[in-house]
């Protein structure tokens, strides 16, 4: 077929209207917005210039750049290239070419024209002609010159969008950073979440965020804070199984959740999502394979989360994962310090005027400050025998202290109007029935025996409080075990309304409470015991006043049973003595008593045999109490016919000497307020108070006894017994010394008598026990004696010689500090010829013996000086003055004061060991704390290789190690060293860890890092406290390290090609002294075979038994005397030869080495 | 603790204060260890208690400062600085206690000279 050329005017003509085309087509695409519209009126223009076909095929970025499917029916999108297409796209040309066509006679009657700028396809249009006319040069060139305008008109159209898409991830990247920045320097957990959900919020328009987190490890629980138009709220949700929410899908899943359609997801049914929610995207937060919560971010437009949005969106939950575990870090850190700090100003607070009771409930109400509970409660163990394992059935329990929550406490009179909870208050009045209480909610046992803190299940029994409050057996209780010596002494419960309250940042809060609840215990118990002796001390004190003086055997014990009940506080006594000579007890006087049943114990026969009670009373002499079984019926309805003697509580107690019976006291506790039902401490305290009564009542009868037998050696002996058994018998110091001089008034007579004590740290004496004093008198003459303001105290102590002073006759205690150095003589002890019997002798022989004299005894073991002991002579009324009778006296002193000094060591001895038990314990828990917070085990890259050792002195050091990934190839080197010892050092060691991993995350140089933790530090640091600070940012590809030295001791680096090691000094001054301080970086590569190792002044400063300082020359030395192929080999080079070095002496320090080598290529 | 240390043949801290007209003279010996900071930190804390805060440490006997020691240091400076009201100066400091400050970076923070002499034209 041949086609004929247009002819040349016609083409003038058909220029014309062309280039008008031209003007309005370009005016038309200029105005333009939408890309389809341009299409269709090319398409248009193209139409009423010829007869023809159109198609079009698009490349894959310009169909995204308009809606091509509401194109004009008459154009056809190819979804392939046809054969001339092919060509177009390969040549980048018009088809044919025009070029080629010029010189051709038949023109095509197809063409394929690119749409093509700068090289870029956009697509290709294809013009069929169909009136069988072929198209002309010139329909060439308005063909190729529309295509063009299309191109740039695509292409402005596509520089629009493409800037739109590129400020859009400018803006996101620009959000991201700026959401990470503030959220990681936020360490507080509520304001974080708020902070990070109303950021993500504004910068990225979503209609709402929620952020998930999970309660303390609780599967079902989780903290939501959500932000929409309506704000921000905070609550606690709890995510069922049978739900199936997006949130609990990715719970349950722990997947990403995209849906970018919420009327089309076969997942989720669509009255799950709220009205204005058309997509959803769901982020999980891990940390490490822990799933911790999850981000919840819902829009109103349709398919907004694609590939590069979803992968920012995980960046960011990324980012809040790491925030949220540094908050969690940084406030369970600081709250365990806060709440120590706390509990130890309570405990400092305690005195003798503080009261257990009182000291638990300000424990109880300083702890409502940081743990949520409705309902706290102490209890304590009263019997402390039962061994380790704390046994329902045997051991007896206490309530010590209580608190409920006012809120509640009204909830609780509200809900039970008129009808008050009487079973709470029987519990709270009645404090000792805690054991019935316990038997019926045995949960409290369960906590006692786990030895750790204990959180009650949903499903568990009930303890003890959550039964009396009455809550709904799903709330929550959290206890633990108070523990003293590694024995339970009681428990510690806090229980709350809610479910699920409690998890384990709870947990960890209630150990360190229970800790220091445990020492308060121990301490106030101290001070409750010396405030009982005190007590005590006092009564026995009277008694022995009282009774010293008596000569007569009837006198005494009309006085003893005369003054023991309003003494002791019971209601009635009475004496039986045993005669020997009659086999029999007889009534030695009684108090209290009516007349008739005076009479009835008068006429009571006690004949050897006759009544039970005493015949056990013998056997065991031991208290017996008097009921149906040691006492008869008969004997009974004859004596005590008043008496329902199984209800009513009669003692009879053993007066005893030498383990013989030489008596019996017979007390009746009826109507005192000492029952049966009374507790352990109670009684026990009354239980001592009367046996030592009795032991003083017992020594006098004897001692008037002996007296009349005029045995002087059986009575030396005899007294020195009597006060050896009073020493064993007794096992607090003050109690012994208190027996002390009550007993040698009542064995050798003196008037006055009084201890000191020698205090070797403050170099001082303290006033003990005494007898014979006035009350002024005692605080005129001083608690606190130094040596110098009292020279005859000070001359015993120095000579450690008994030395003695005669006293004028009005002579008063208070003079006696000032008898001078030349006043006293010293008393000449001589010693037979082994050295082995000692006797005393009065030298000077004129004294005279109707002057009293002042004696003063050392009391001393070997050369050791532990007190002194004044005894001052009785007014000479009673037998014949002699010289002997004296020089017996003092032998008899000298051999009691030996006795003291026994007593005495065997305290201090038994104080020291307390003392390093409970620092034992304190190092044991710092020594937990410090292991806890270093990594467990060490990251392996390739290329590289690690190792380290850590090894804590007894006296924990505050050394740690870390080693932080901080993106794919840069690693974070921590070593540090806090000038401080034990558990500060380690608590503050955490602190320190966790700021510099907050700021190695935000800051990108380490002296940045350090900086800012050093500005965070100041305001923590006190008494000069600082630490030394190694941080180096490695790379692992290029091996750069970029350090920063803060009064660290230098890491050594050993490069493979130099024989020597170079150090890494100090760019920087230690932290915690000075704000804004100049710290550089310093920068250096480590290159292949090259190694480094850090290490903290543990391993310098360790001293060999010798006191020689290991020293950094050593360390060179060993290290250069070795090749080392990997960081194992390196470190038990250096680490043995440390210890060898040291041989066998205790670390002064703790002892941290890392190594990094970096592999030969 | 004394006693034990004592077994293992290292010497004890001593300490000895001198009150001059305006400043008070202290001669160390020994080591200044976690041991024998706190008795340090005693006289030193009596000595400022009696508003004294112009000290002159001599150290030519010191054979030891753990970083406990620099401690005290540090914070007996800090006090007698505060109000500018003194210093805390070391005389005859020996080359090894002098590295232990430089290694922590605490060198800027005292002045140092050779006898008392040249100490007190600095007060």
């Amino acid at each position: 077929m041949s086609v004929q050329p247009s002819q040349h005017s016609e083409k003038n003509k058909f220029d014309y209207t062309k280039i008008r085309e031209f003007i309005n087509l370009t005016e038309i695409l200029t105005s333009q917005k939408n890309l389809e519209t341009q299409f269709n009126d090319i398409v248009k223009i193209l139409q009423k210039s010829f007869a023809c076909n159109i198609q079009i095929w698009l490349s894959e970025i310009c169909v995204k750049l308009g809606r091509f499917d509401e194109l004009d029916n008459k154009v056809s999108i190819l979804s392939q290239l046809s054969p001339i297409m092919e060509k177009a796209s390969f040549e980048k040309h018009i088809i044919p070419n025009p070029e080629s066509i010029a010189n051709e006679t038949n023109f095509p009657m197809v063409i394929a024209s690119p749409l093509i700028i700068e090289d870029r396809l956009w697509g290709i249009i294809q013009v069929e002609k169909i009136d069988k006319v072929c198209f002309s040069y010139e329909d060439f060139n308005f063909i190729k010159s529309l295509s063009n305008i299309l191109s740039l008109g695509i292409n402005q159209y596509w520089q629009e969008y493409h800037n739109d898409e590129l400020n859009n991830i400018i803006s996101d990247l620009k959000s991201i950073v700026q959401i990470n920045q503030s959220i990681f320097s936020d360490l507080n957990r509520d304001s974080l979440q708020n902070s990070t959900v109303s950021l993500l919020y504004q910068k990225f328009g979503f209609t709402r965020v929620n952020l998930y987190t999970v309660r303390e490890d609780d599967k079902h629980h989780y903290l939501q804070t959500g932000i929409s138009c309506d704000g921000i709220v905070m609550r606690v949700i709890h995510v069922g199984e049978e739900e199936s929410n997006p949130f609990a899908w990715c719970n349950e899943h722990q997947e990403i959740v995209v849906i970018n359609d919420t009327h089309d997801d076969d997942r989720f049914p669509l009255t799950l999502f709220e009205r204005d929610t058309n997509s959803e995207l769901v982020v999980p937060l891990f940390q490490g394979e822990q799933f911790i919560g999850a981000l919840e971010l819902c829009s109103d437009r349709l398919n907004i989360f694609d590939v590069a949005t979803i992968n920012n969106y995980k960046l960011i939950a990324d980012t809040i994962t790491f925030a949220i575990r540094n908050a969690n870090l940084y406030q369970s850190e600081h709250m365990s310090r806060f709440v120590g700090e706390r509990l130890q100003e309570v405990i400092g607070s305690l005195s003798v005027d503080i009261s257990l009771d009182v000291v638990f409930n300000k424990i109880l109400e300083e702890i409502s400050k940081f743990i949520d509970y409705d309902g706290g409660a102490i209890w304590l163990i009263d019997s402390a025998d039962n061994g380790p394992g704390v046994d329902q059935y045997s051991s007896k329990f206490h309530l010590a202290a209580f608190q409920v929550k006012s809120r509640l406490s009204r909830e609780i009179q509200l809900t039970r109007s008129g009808d008050s909870n009487e079973q709470l208050d029987h519990f709270i009045q009645n404090k000792y029935d805690a054991n019935e209480l316990f038997q019926m909610h045995p949960w409290a046992f369960e906590v006692i025996n786990a030895n750790i803190a204990k959180i009650r299940e949903p499903s568990s029994v009930y303890e003890p409080l959550g039964a009396l409050l009455d809550y709904k057996n799903d709330y929550s209780a959290i206890g633990m075990p108070l523990v003293v010596k590694n024995q339970s002494i009681g428990v510690i419960i806090f229980v709350h309304h809610l479910s699920e309250q409690y998890g384990n940042e709870t947990k960890s809060l209630v150990s360190v409470i229970a800790n220091y609840a445990s020492i308060a215990i121990e301490n106030t118990r101290l001070y409750a015991v010396a405030h009982d002796q005190a007590w005590v001390s006092t009564v026995l004190l009277q008694i022995a006043e009282a009774t010293q003086s008596i000569t007569n055997l009837d006198e005494l014990l009309e006085t003893v049973v005369g003054i023991l009940p309003d003494l002791i506080g019971v209601q009635a006594c009475a004496v039986f003595l045993w005669d020997p000579s009659i086999e029999a007890f007889v009534i030695g006087g009684s108090n209290g008593f009516d007349e008739e049943q005076s009479a009835r114990l008068e006429a009571w026969d006690l004949s050897s045999g006759s009544v039970i009670a005493f015949e056990k009373l013998k056997e065991f002499i031991s208290p017996i109490v008097l009921n149906s079984d040691t006492i008869s019926d008969e004997i009974a309805t004859s004596i005590f016919p008043n008496y329902d003697l199984d209800n009513e509580l009669l003692i009879l107690f053993p007066l005893i000497t030498q383990n013989n019976i030489c008596g019996a006291l017979l007390v009746d506790f009826t109507s005192s307020n000492l029952d049966i039902n009374s507790s352990q401490e109670v009684w026990d305290e009354k239980y001592t108070l009367i046996q030592g009564a009795a032991r003083q009542a017992a020594i006098a009868i004897e001692n008037l006894q002996l007296v009349k037998s005029q045995e002087e050696e059986a009575y030396i002996s005899v007294a020195l017994l009597q006060v050896a058994q009073a020493i064993v018998s007794l096992n607090q110091l003050e109690e012994i010394l208190g027996s002390i001089v009550r007993i040698t008034p009542i064995l050798v007579g003196v008037k006055r008598c009084i201890i000191y004590l020698w205090d070797e740290k403050e170099l001082v004496f303290r006033q003990s026990q005494y007898f014979g004093f006035s009350r002024s008198d005692l605080e005129l003459m001083g608690q606190v004696i130094k040596g110098n303001e009292y020279p005859f105290i000070d001359a015993i102590h120095k000579s450690n010689q008994i030395i003695y002073h005669p006293l004028g006759i009005n002579h008063s205690p208070l003079s006696w500090s000032e008898i001078s150095a030349g006043e006293y003589l010293v008393l000449e002890e001589m010693k037979s010829e082994h050295d082995v019997e000692v006797s005393v002798r009065i030298t000077d022989r004129s004294l005279n013996m109707r002057e009293r004299l002042l004696i003063g005894f050392p009391i001393s073991i070997k050369s050791e000086n532990l007190g002194v002991m004044l005894i001052e002579e009785e007014d000479l009324v009673r037998g014949t003055p002699s010289q002997h009778i004296r020089e017996k006296r003092i032998e008899i002193v000298k051999g009691i004061t030996q006795q003291a000094a026994i007593a005495i060591k065997n305290e201090l001895l038994q104080q020291e060991a307390v003392k390093s038990e409970i620092m034992e314990r304190e190092l044991q828990l710092a020594r937990e704390i410090q292991a806890a917070f270093l990594p467990d085990k060490i990251p392996q890259y390739p290329g590289w290789d690690f190792d380290v050792r850590w090894q804590p002195a007894r006296q924990v050091g505050g050394d740690f190690y870390d080693i932080l990934c901080l993106d794919q190839d840069k690693i974070g080197i921590v070593i540090a060293d806090v000038a401080d010892k034990g558990m500060p050092a380690a608590l503050f060691m955490t602190l320190i860890r966790t700021l510099i991993r907050a700021a190695a995350k935000e800051k990108p140089s380490p002296s940045s890092v350090l900086k800012q933790v050093n500005e965070l530090l100041i305001p923590d640091t006190k008494n000069g406290m600082f630490v030394t600070v190694f941080y180096g940012v490695l790379s692992l590809r290029s091996g750069k390290f970029v350090y920063a030295n803060c009064g660290h001791n230098p890491p050594i680096l050993k490069q493979t090609n130099r024989d020597e090691l170079i150090e890494l000094t100090r760019t920087g001054m230690a932290l915690g002294i000075f704000s804004d301080i100049d710290i550089d970086d310093r920068e250096l590569i480590i290159h292949r075979g090259d190694w480094l190792m850090l290490y903290t002044d543990g391993i310098t400063e360790a001293f060999s038994l010798q006191g020689e300082m290991y020293g950094t020359e050593r360390l060179f030395t060993t290290l250069l005397d070795n090749d080392f192929t990997n960081p194992k080999s390196l470190l038990d080079v250096v680490e043995g030869s440390v210890f060898k070095f040291i041989d066998g002496a205790d670390l002064s320090d703790d002892m941290t080495l890392t190594a990094i080598f970096r592999e030969k290529a | 603790l004394v006693i034990e240390s004592l077994c293992k043949g290292n010497t004890v801290m001593e300490v000895n204060v001198t009150a001059m007209d305006n400043y008070d003279l202290v001669e160390l010996k020994g080591r200044i260890d976690s041991l024998t900071a706190p008795q340090l930190s005693d006289t030193l804390t009596e000595i400022t208690h009696q508003n004294i805060y112009k000290i002159i440490l001599d150290m030519s006997d010191v054979s030891y400062v753990s970083s406990a020691g620099l401690r005290v240091l540090i914070d007996i400076q800090k006090t007698c600085k505060k109000l500018d009201q003194g210093e805390v100066l070391l005389i005859n400091i020996p080359k090894r206690v002098y590295e232990t400050l430089e290694l922590a970076g605490f060198v800027p923070l005292f002045k140092f000279f050779n006898n008392v002499s040249s100490a007190i034209s600095a007060f």
